[in-house]
């Protein structure tokens, strides 16, 4: 998209409604860099680029704007970060965009309560970043997704206006537009703020690591696993980069909460649907905490996508045969009849090798979408989901 | 273009086998169960506006030659299960077709060893989960119209059934979806895709009421049978008691086969005469309000015609009644698995309920519920031919909200309708109140104005609360006027999504939201 419009123009237009300190302009960059403090002030913001065909960029710490030709709007949200309700009786907290996981995780644990998905890498994501991007949420297999944890969500929307759900456990109010603002990526909306369900922190916490003797039956076992059992965390991997000699290159790890008996009731039945295909270890906790606490990948060298059974059966069929490609293999989120596959790759095998595990239902009819509801395509920068992420 | 022109257009591409035009089959599918259209009938009139064609497909092909043709000729198209939908997405529009799926009506795949089956749209649920029954298997999902459902309206309006706080919602069990775009090309979508991911457009398509396109394939997550289910009975002196054990239970990781709290009114209706606090019949409570004892017994425990009419005519002085009586909250519940399972789920339970000063009435109440499940519906009919109005509204919101929620809504209500409500369909944030309502006026203009301002009184006081309108009906055309302030900024990813999809506006227009096509 290229425009007309003068970063001192973008500028002039929004001091009109923003103070000159919430406002920055970088000749060299072409950007003007804006601090909205309250969704009023996003309308107009965003209100003023669809009407301008200004593109708007939200960035923060953990993401990578994408270089822009044209003169353009980055939203800062360091004014919208704080956490505006916390309901014990309700089981849910509400907090805006820019609020760093990490801070509104240490905000809840302090308070006796755990978020029911939270960043798999880079914790310091603000929460826009963490629904927007392709990262699994980790408690999947309890809880279901990151993207299911989200109660009632406040959006802009590309022409400005402010969607908004009602606060309700369940709808049938037609189509579900928040997940499909949120899987959408940011083509349809960008999420200013969150009710998230919350969790009270368990009195007892077990995690234990299986070794692997069979990876295709293990990867198969596992959705017996996720049905019976519900652990709070499941993983499965392979030669998994912070695992140390004390670790099988291969191994499950599994978290469980709960009373005494009823963790070591689903531990049982772990170890019934693993049968031989995984026996448990004796790993000590520190290390299965450490591992569970260094998840972090290189984003340059991997590929992260979802899965059904079918496609990770297939995956972990093809991973035997051709080995040593990928050098390392995360399976975890195991919700819905999908889990998050992390991998990364040898350097010369090109990162497309597995595309075809990505999704492509019905891309033309979103892009479609997309240009209804965003004519001058001014969130055009963030879906990555036509994209395979590099 | 004409009707006659229609049908024959429709004969040449289906076979005459297929399509009906006559004028009794026209006016079955004038509407579905939308207490209006019952409300018309007692007036004596004709529904306004019928279909120009009834098409029956019998697989996916049939449907892509009615939605071409209807894009083609700029003809709305009205997608049809079992019509059995309360809200109106089935009522037709002028001069357009309604295309029947039930004789879509297959198992196309069960794979017991991965927990999925795919069906075709028209598979009416009770036939579903007999057939999974016998293979061990079962879907969990038990709406009380399971008998007269098809699994294509359940995802279409985001239906939930009984056994939801075990099972969740249909949009929980959906795993993938074939669907025919309003262009007639074909989207899969989930496990049906190449990619197997429940992206934005499986999201779109659950709960879209036929606006967006013609469901022709469903996969749905199924599960083994439970080896034991097991109900039991709870009394609670005080509403909120009940809510708090509710509440309490999903939060403390329990997911129950089945939670449901009925106010004191519908405790009665659920045939709860259990003694009160002081050790008093009901009955004999009730009967303290001398002169209107007879009304508030015929009308609220036996439904005759005499009775409602007396009773249900002063509905201000019915519900002021039932405040006034010394009853109790009935709970019921259900716990499943094994024998060892089941008992230690009844524990845990039990704690809970000993918490909040709950009485455990045993199985039998339970097994009476679980006996009489589905038939509550079927007394409505009565009720409508002794000129009286029922409907039920299922709202819902958060634990914090519900009990604000459900006073505001009785306040609302309570002026112009008789009025009882059960809480089912809970979650660890919150639940759902069901209320069902009901009137008499002795015309059929005080009757539909009545019945108006209730639902408007009822919507209103929802919105205020910033609930949902609806939790598993679906919105059609009767609570549409209220979805732009239950969802700000909603209409417009509507639109986006539909003018998308739906260039040429054929599909079901004016469900949802009231916008032109």
């Amino acid at each position: 998209m290229a425009t007309g419009i003068s970063g001192a123009r973008i500028r002039k237009e929004l001091s009109k409604h923003i103070p000159p300190h919430r406002l920055s302009q970088s000749d060299a960059f072409r950007l003007v860099t804006v601090q909205p403090d309250n969704p009023q002030e996003l309308h107009t913001i965003v209100g003023f680029a669809a009407r301008e065909g200004v593109p708007v960029v939200p960035t923060a710490h953990a993401t990578r704007p994408p270089a822009m030709e044209s003169w353009h709007i980055r939203l800062n949200f360091g004014r919208l970060s704080a956490i505006t309700d916390f309901s014990v009786e309700s089981g849910l907290v509400c907090a805006q965009a820019g609020t760093r996981v990490r801070d509104l995780a240490d905000w809840l644990m302090e308070k006796g309560y755990s978020l029911m998905a939270k960043p798999d890498y880079g914790e310091d994501m603000e929460l826009w970043e963490f629904l927007l991007s392709s990262d699994a949420g980790n408690f999947g297999p309890r809880y279901g997704s990151k993207w299911a944890q989200v109660f009632s969500l406040t959006a802009v929307l590309p022409s400005g206006r402010i969607f908004e759900n009602s606060l309700a456990p369940a709808r049938a109010t037609g189509p579900d537009f928040a997940q499909a603002i949120l899987l959408g990526r940011g083509a349809f909306g960008i999420p200013l703020e969150v009710y998230l369900k919350v969790h009270p922190l368990p009195r007892r916490r077990q995690l234990t690591a299986f070794a692997i003797n069979d990876l295709p039956k293990a990867a198969d076992s596992a959705w017996k696993v996720a049905e019976a059992a519900q652990p709070e965390f499941m993983e499965i991997a392979v030669n998994r980069v912070s695992a140390n000699g004390d670790v099988p290159s291969r191994f499950a790890l599994i978290e469980l909460w709960g009373e005494r008996s009823e963790v070591a009731r689903r531990k049982e039945l772990v170890r019934k649907h693993f049968g031989e295909s995984a026996t448990a270890t004796d790993i000590p906790y520190e290390v299965l905490l450490g591992l569970e606490n260094t998840c972090r990948f290189e984003p340059d060298a991997r590929s992260q996508f979802f899965a059904d059974r079918q496609g990770i059966s297939k995956l972990v069929e093809e991973l035997e045969t051709s080995s040593p490609n990928p050098r390392h293999l995360r399976i975890r989120g195991f919700a819905h009849n999908q889990a998050c596959v992390t991998m990364e790759h040898s350097g010369d095998e090109p990162r497309e090798k597995n595309a075809h595990y990505a999704s492509t239902d019905g891309d033309w009819l979103l892009k479609e979408a997309a240009r209804q509801l965003d004519p001058p395509g001014i969130f055009s920068w963030a879906p990555r989901v036509w994209d395979q992420e590099g | 273009m004409h009707g006659v022109r229609v049908g024959d257009e429709l004969r040449k591409l289906l076979g005459s086998d297929k399509v009906v035009t006559d004028e009794q089959h026209l006016l079955a599918y004038a509407s579905d169960m939308i207490p209006e259209s019952q409300l018309r009938k007692l007036a004596g009139r004709l529904p306004p506006r019928k279909p120009l064609a009834i098409c029956f497909a019998e697989d996916v092909e049939d449907i892509r030659r009615v939605v071409r043709f209807c894009a083609q000729e700029r003809i709305p198209l009205v997608p049809w299960g079992a019509g059995s939908g309360v809200c109106g997405s089935n009522v037709p529009v002028e001069d357009s077709i309604a295309l029947d799926v039930k004789r879509m009506n297959r198992i196309l795949t069960l794979v017991p060893e991965e927990c999925r089956v795919t069906v075709q749209p028209g598979l009416i649920g009770e036939e579903l989960e007999e057939r999974l029954n016998a293979q061990g298997m079962t879907m969990g999902h038990f709406p009380s119209s399971i008998a007269c459902s098809t699994v294509g309206g359940y995802v279409a309006c985001r239906s939930a059934g009984q056994f939801s706080s075990r099972y969740g919602k249909i949009e929980d069990m959906l795993l993938g979806l074939e669907v025919v775009l309003p262009t007639g090309e074909i989207a899969n979508l989930g496990v049906m895709g190449d990619g197997h991911y429940r992206g934005p457009l499986m999201a779109l398509m659950a709960g879209s009421e036929g606006t967006l396109g013609v469901i022709t394939k469903v996969c749905l997550k199924i599960e083994p049978l439970a080896e034991k289910m097991d109900f039991r009975g709870y009394a609670f002196l005080d509403l909120e008691d009940g809510l708090q054990c509710m509440r309490r239970a999903m939060q403390s990781g329990l997911r129950p086969t089945v939670l449901r709290l009925y106010d004191p009114l519908d405790s009665l209706m659920a045939g709860f005469h259990s003694k009160t606090e002081t050790g008093e019949d009901i009955h004999r409570a009730a009967a303290r309000f001398s002169g209107l004892k007879g009304a508030l017994a015929s009308a609220v425990t036996e439904l005759n015609a005499k009775g409602l009419a007396a009773g249900l005519f002063r509905p201000s002085l019915l519900n002021r009644i039932v405040e006034l009586l010394p009853t109790r909250s009935l709970l019921i519940a259900g716990v499943q698995g094994s024998n060892a399972e089941v008992t230690e789920q009844w524990d845990r339970f039990g704690t809970i309920v000993d918490s909040v000063r709950g009485e455990d009435l045993g199985p039998e109440p339970g097994l009476s519920w679980y006996k009489r499940r589905y038939a509550i519906s079927y007394k409505q009919s009565k009720i409508y031919q002794a000129g009286a109005f029922v409907d039920t509204m299922e709202v819902a919101t958060t634990w914090e909200n519900l009990s604000p929620m459900y006073r505001a809504i009785v306040k609302a209500l309570s002026k112009h309708v008789f009025i009882m409500a059960h809480f089912s369909h809970a979650y660890p944030q919150g639940c759902s109140v069901y209320f069902t309502f009901a009137a008499y006026r002795p015309t059929a203009r005080t009757r539909k104005s009545t019945y108006q301002r209730a639902w408007r009184a009822a919507l209103e006081a929802v919105l205020r609360f910033n609930g949902t309108i609806s939790h598993h009906h679906g919105v059609g055309t009767l609570k549409r006027w209220a979805m732009t302030r239950e969802s700000p900024g909603g209409q417009e990813l509507f639109q986006a999504f539909k003018r998308a999809m739906d260039p040429a506006g054929i599909m079901n227009p004016g469900k949802i939201y009231n916008i032109e096509s």
